[in-house]
């Protein structure tokens, strides 16, 4: 990407607990490896129209609330944990797993 | 009109069939009226018809023939994100030896039994919708949902959550999703999605409350006790749980997770746009509500508070759109119904209601 990262800003809500987590990553601090992947799944999700509004609510379902900048683009997804394609459930899920670090770091 | 039998001593069922398809919501009104002063179980079961709104009767509520059985089905879905699986327990199996499969079969089935044995209504759907749940769902999966025909449990992640299935008002709150589906059909959005949220605390308690045996006293008015692990810190000494309906805002208060933000009143009514507007949120105001109100009538909290909820959740006045206020005076309305105008226990109903700020 030409020496530019990608910034996700991630957040998570609803659930049957109705907690809110989130988690920032920025591509350009990661491993090149799992940049890449970030990368390759961000794209997906861009070229796939999905998130523009946010989708009706599903009874203890998750939503999931993106922002991705390249630059000064950003770009704002909002998604329905039951509408997800496999890429963007992909993405999710790599997400929600940065966001349940450890407690007591 | 004749309290004392029958309301088929005056009224045949056809006019109450006719009525429940044909009929104004002036002449539905008036059914509903009637049949309520009615508590036979087949009168019950119109009852349902009536209040669900069109379409006919089903010829088995008339006959009387429902066995009352749950017809349940747990499946595996090793902990991927899917919703089929092996069938691990089926009706009149034996207990498999895995936790979250016995539990998830259990909850079912007192989840059934509440509806069944207390509000005479035939599962879900009141049409004896077979109860089908799929355990281990996902990796690490912090949550459990109603799809719309089965229940989805995850294993939960270990560090904040233990297993779904562990704490059977969760069972019954999300069944519950299921009969506001088919009844009030609430909108998951704002005060209607935590009107939505509400019905399935309230009836997701009283599941256990039910099946515990527990009087309003004895009751922890807990959702999700014994759901959070160890690592999660309470308020003060108790243990923590995601929701009080006792006391909105004190189901945990955690270094990571922060505090409860329910309210207990409608001063305190959060404005987000998270969570669907905060329909986890805001159910903290009815569900206080109903918690004074079960406390002010005393006894078993599904006798008599969960009975006005039932009826006012099929009020045809309650629309998917409604407000908290459109419900809570359903809830009056369905007091005055039971109990009688200006009945101790309408009076109850608008105090339990008032004293979270909503007037009736």
């Amino acid at each position: 990407m030409a020496g530019n990262g990608l910034r996700i800003e991630f957040q998570r809500s609803g659930g049957f607990a109705g907690l809110t987590m989130g988690t920032t990553i920025d591509t350009a601090e990661l491993p090149p490896e799992e940049a890449r992947e970030f990368e390759r799944l961000a794209e997906s999700l861009e070229k796939s129209g999905a998130g523009d509004s946010a989708p009706p609510g599903k009874p203890d379902r998750f939503q999931y609330e993106l922002t991705i900048t390249r630059g000064d683009q950003s770009r704002r997804f909002q998604l329905a944990e039951q509408e997800l394609t496999p890429a963007a459930r992909e993405l999710v899920n790599l997400l929600v797993e940065r966001a349940r670090q450890p407690r007591g770091d | 009109m004749c309290r004392s039998c029958s309301i088929y001593c005056i009224v045949p069922p056809v006019v109450f069939e006719q009525i429940a398809k044909n009929g104004n919501a002036e002449q539905r009104e008036w059914a509903i009226e009637t049949v309520s002063r009615d508590h036979s179980l087949r009168v019950a079961r119109i009852q349902n018809s009536l209040l669900r709104g069109a379409g006919p009767i089903r010829a088995d509520a008339l006959a009387g023939s429902d066995p009352g059985q749950p017809k349940r089905t747990v499946y595996d879905a090793k902990n991927l994100e899917q919703v089929t699986g092996e069938v691990v327990r089926a009706e009149g199996g034996p207990a498999v030896g895995d936790a979250a499969a016995d539990e998830a079969f259990d909850g079912l089935g007192a989840t059934y039994t509440l509806w069944y044995d207390v509000y005479q209504r035939d599962s879900i759907d009141d049409s004896g919708l077979p109860l089908d749940a799929i355990v281990h769902y996902g990796d690490r999966y912090d949550n459990a949902f109603w799809d719309g025909q089965r229940m989805v449990f995850g294993d939960g992640d270990g560090e904040l959550f233990t297993r779904f299935t562990i704490a059977l008002d969760v069972i019954g709150h999300e069944l519950a999703h299921g009969v506001v589906e088919t009844t009030a059909n609430l909108n998951y959005w704002q005060q209607s999605g935590a009107l939505n949220e509400h019905v399935a605390d309230v009836f997701g308690s009283l599941v256990k409350q039910y099946k515990e045996g527990q009087s309003v006293e004895q009751a922890d008015w807990l959702i999700g006790a014994g759901l959070l692990t160890d690592n999660v810190e309470g308020t003060g000494d108790k243990p923590a749980a995601l929701r009080s309906m006792a006391a909105p805002g004190t189901g945990f208060d955690d270094d990571v997770l922060g505090k409860d933000p329910q309210p207990d009143h409608m001063d305190k009514f959060v404005q987000t746009t998270q969570d669907n507007g905060g329909v986890h949120i805001n159910s903290g105001i009815p569900n206080k509500a109903f918690h004074n109100v079960a406390m002010e009538l005393g006894g078993n909290a599904w006798e008599k508070a969960g009975a006005v909820w039932y009826s006012a959740l099929r009020d045809p006045r309650v629309k998917p759109t409604a407000r908290f206020l459109t419900f809570a005076k359903a809830t009056g309305r369905a007091a005055n119904r039971m109990y009688g105008d200006g009945s101790p226990e309408s009076k109850t109903v608008a105090n339990g209601w008032k004293a979270v700020g909503i007037k009736i």
